[in-house]
């Protein structure tokens, strides 16, 4: 599943070329300058020019539903990713990989996670995503389940003896959580 | 209100239409005409064992916690249900003791767990008709009945109980109130869809008066002629006293295109975007039709080549979340974004496959309280196939395919069997052990560490615990072996 948009990018590109530019622009009004091989990442943008024959190089696609601070997390990544193909077109440089996006994801707040994986939602980028919702699963393990309603700001809609029928129900899995 | 009538004998089940209000006694004449034979002699029971008793001949069968969509158990035998009193037969006057059958009866909406009992499935029925007399299971309370079926001895409430063995979506509740009886395909596939809108969070709509809607009406020219036919939706917190055409609402039309019911979705209002999903009518209609007459185990063989007959989650899961993903989700983060009302929560935004990726990513501990978060991921959460792959994950063993195996049940059993176990191994370290272990070691660690990464890794290369906790279960003498576990 998440090959597809890595390969199809993959193929037309080559690095000698001067690179071509795509225009992206945040909610927030901000245009990023992307790379295309990197830009072709975001299924939502291939798909925008791929569908779209009257689109021209000057033509800056909107992306209303990703803030400008997202965004600049989201194309760290996939250039960083476009790097490791790059230079290992074969197979991508497993250790190097996860140390980076170790690296990558501890600098991430919870608030950022989240707007990401919203955002990565939204662009459609399949590889991101599994990262991302790894990370947010590693995030909330072992943790209580209040802790975890207030993490994804979810709102409660059991009653308090529904809630309470379920816990008793799976008593087995409330034994030890972190603290909060 | 209509009833459900199902002979302890013949298993003959028939739908009838009672007047409401009706009595007890009214049922027996009206049954009776039916099926012609003496009313005196018919006898009623809510659970298959016990007698339903009227405390005077006047109370109605909804002060007995009868309500419409039923299923009540006849019998032409006088004796064949349980009387709760020595005093039986004709005169139902100065019985004063609760009606059994109304405590234990999940479909009563009142209960606070309604939403999640699965009330009578064909699994229920094909599994415990064999050995009658049996109750039926009504709450936690009943535990220990639940575990004598089994063989277990387990901690209470340990174990997901048969009768609540899959968290039920909550759509399907509303479908049970919605319908009627020979209800079209089509038109089930709309109630469906509207159900599912008010799962989350929708409210009906009627764009000409402005006014809630609590009940869908379909039109009976649809789906019949070519023409669609359109319900609209909007937020309870949208609803006040402001014109009929300043409130915000979204609109669904639906379209027949020969097997496919067509459910396009927008915004009232000038809106860019249409959300839109196809739905086959002969591929969701008869499942989702099965489990709302689930009463009745033959149809359920019937729809199914004979094959299985228990709740077809995963037809059902995938319906649920084209119109989710489809149509519900997206539609209320518009009319959410156009009146600037607050969005759903982050993870409550994304869509079905996402959210069940996060569950995927998580030990079994942590989905069961991501379950006690909200109803949708209560419902996410007991999703047979990930528990299923939780279990390869856990314990190893997932060979055979059981399709009605209740995996969420099999894992929390396993579970605390290893708790016990181990707490038992090292209060007694009986087996014998060679003299060079230097302590009591467990050898296989209470915790077992899941390999994250790709799922069919993960099952196939199972931590494994092969035959042994079988084969220690015969000595150890406070387990009785599990019915049905095969390792």
């Amino acid at each position: 599943m998440s090959s597809s948009i890595a390969s199809s990018s993959s193929s037309s590109s080559s690095s000698s070329k001067k690179e071509k530019k795509i225009s992206l622009k945040t909610s927030d009004g901000e245009v990023f300058e992307v790379e295309e091989p990197v830009a072709m990442q975001l299924e939502i943008v291939r798909s925008f020019f791929a569908d779209n024959e009257d689109v021209t190089e000057q033509t800056v696609m909107p992306l209303p539903n990703v803030s400008t601070a997202a965004m600049h997390g989201i194309l760290e990544y996939c250039r960083a990713h476009e790097e490791f193909r790059r230079r290992m077109p074969e197979a991508a440089p497993e250790e190097e990989v996860r140390a980076f996006e170790a690296g990558y994801v501890d600098r991430k707040s919870n608030e950022e996670l989240k707007e990401m994986i919203l955002a990565a939602n939204y662009l459609n980028i399949s590889k991101l995503l599994d990262f991302l919702t790894g990370v947010a699963a590693k995030r909330i393990e072992n943790k209580s389940v209040e802790y975890v309603r207030a993490f994804f700001g979810v709102e409660n809609d059991f009653t308090p003896e529904e809630e309470a029928n379920l816990r008793r129900e799976y008593e087995w899995a409330f034994e030890g959580v972190d603290e909060d | 209100m209509k009833l459900r009538l199902r002979s302890i004998q013949t298993g003959e089940t028939l739908r009838i239409q009672i007047p409401s209000p009706c009595t007890l006694h009214e049922l027996q004449q009206i049954l009776s005409q039916t099926i012609s034979s003496s009313p005196s002699s018919l006898r009623f029971s809510l659970n298959r064992r016990d007698e339903l008793h009227a405390p005077s001949p006047q109370a109605s069968l909804q002060s007995l916690g009868v309500t419409s969509g039923d299923l009540i158990y006849y019998s032409l035998d006088s004796t064949a249900f349980v009387s709760e009193t020595l005093a039986e037969n004709q005169n139902f006057g100065n019985i004063q003791e609760p009606i059994s059958g109304k405590a234990d009866n999940s479909q009563d909406s009142e209960t606070p767990d309604a939403r999640s009992a699965v009330e009578e499935t064909p699994v229920q029925d094909s599994e415990f008709s064999k050995e009658t007399p049996i109750r039926e299971i009504p709450n936690v309370e009943e535990n220990q009945e639940t575990q004598e079926f089994c063989g277990m001895d387990i901690d209470d409430g340990s174990v997901d109980l048969p009768s609540k063995r899959m968290s039920e979506p909550y759509f399907l509740r509303v479908l049970r109130e919605e319908l009627g009886d020979d209800v079209s395909a089509h038109k089930l596939l709309v109630i469906s869809v509207h159900a599912i809108l008010l799962e989350s969070g929708f409210v009906g709509f009627d764009m000409v008066s402005g006014m809630r809607m609590d009940r869908i009406h379909i039109p009976d020219w649809w789906p019949s002629t070519n023409a669609a036919m359109s319900l609209g939706y909007t937020l309870p917190q949208l609803i006040n006293n402001r014109s009929v055409n300043l409130i915000e609402c979204i609109v669904l039309k639906f379209h027949c295109i020969g097997d496919l019911v067509n459910v396009y979705g927008s915004l009232a209002k000038d809106d860019p975007g249409l959300h839109k999903v196809f739905l086959n009518k002969n591929k969701f209609a008869p499942i989702i039709g099965s489990v709302w007459a689930n009463s009745d185990p033959k149809d359920a063989v019937d729809d199914n080549d004979g094959s299985n007959n228990f709740y077809p989650e995963s037809e059902i899961f995938e319906f649920w979340k084209m119109v989710k993903d489809g149509l519900a989700l997206p539609l209320l983060i518009d009319l959410c974004e156009r009146t600037g009302l607050n969005l759903p929560a982050c993870l409550m935004r994304l869509p079905t496959e996402l959210k069940v990726k996060i569950l995927e990513s998580l030990p079994a501990v942590d989905i069961v309280k991501m379950g006690c978060i909200c109803s949708e991921l209560r419902y996410l959460a007991s999703n047979n196939d990930l528990w299923k792959q939780k279990y390869a994950e856990e314990f190893g063993g997932v060979s055979v395919a059981e399709p009605t195996a209740n995996w969420k049940e099999r894992f929390a059993v396993h579970w605390e069997f290893n708790k016990k176990r181990k707490r038992a191994n090292t209060f007694h370290p009986r087996v014998a052990r060679p003299l060079y272990f230097p302590a009591r070691r467990d050898p296989y660690p209470f915790w077992i560490p899941i390999i994250r990464g790709d799922p069919d890794y993960m099952v196939q290369e199972p931590f494994g615990l092969p035959d042994r906790p079988l084969a220690r279960s015969q000595v150890r003498r406070n387990f009785s072996p599990i019915c049905g576990w095969r390792l």
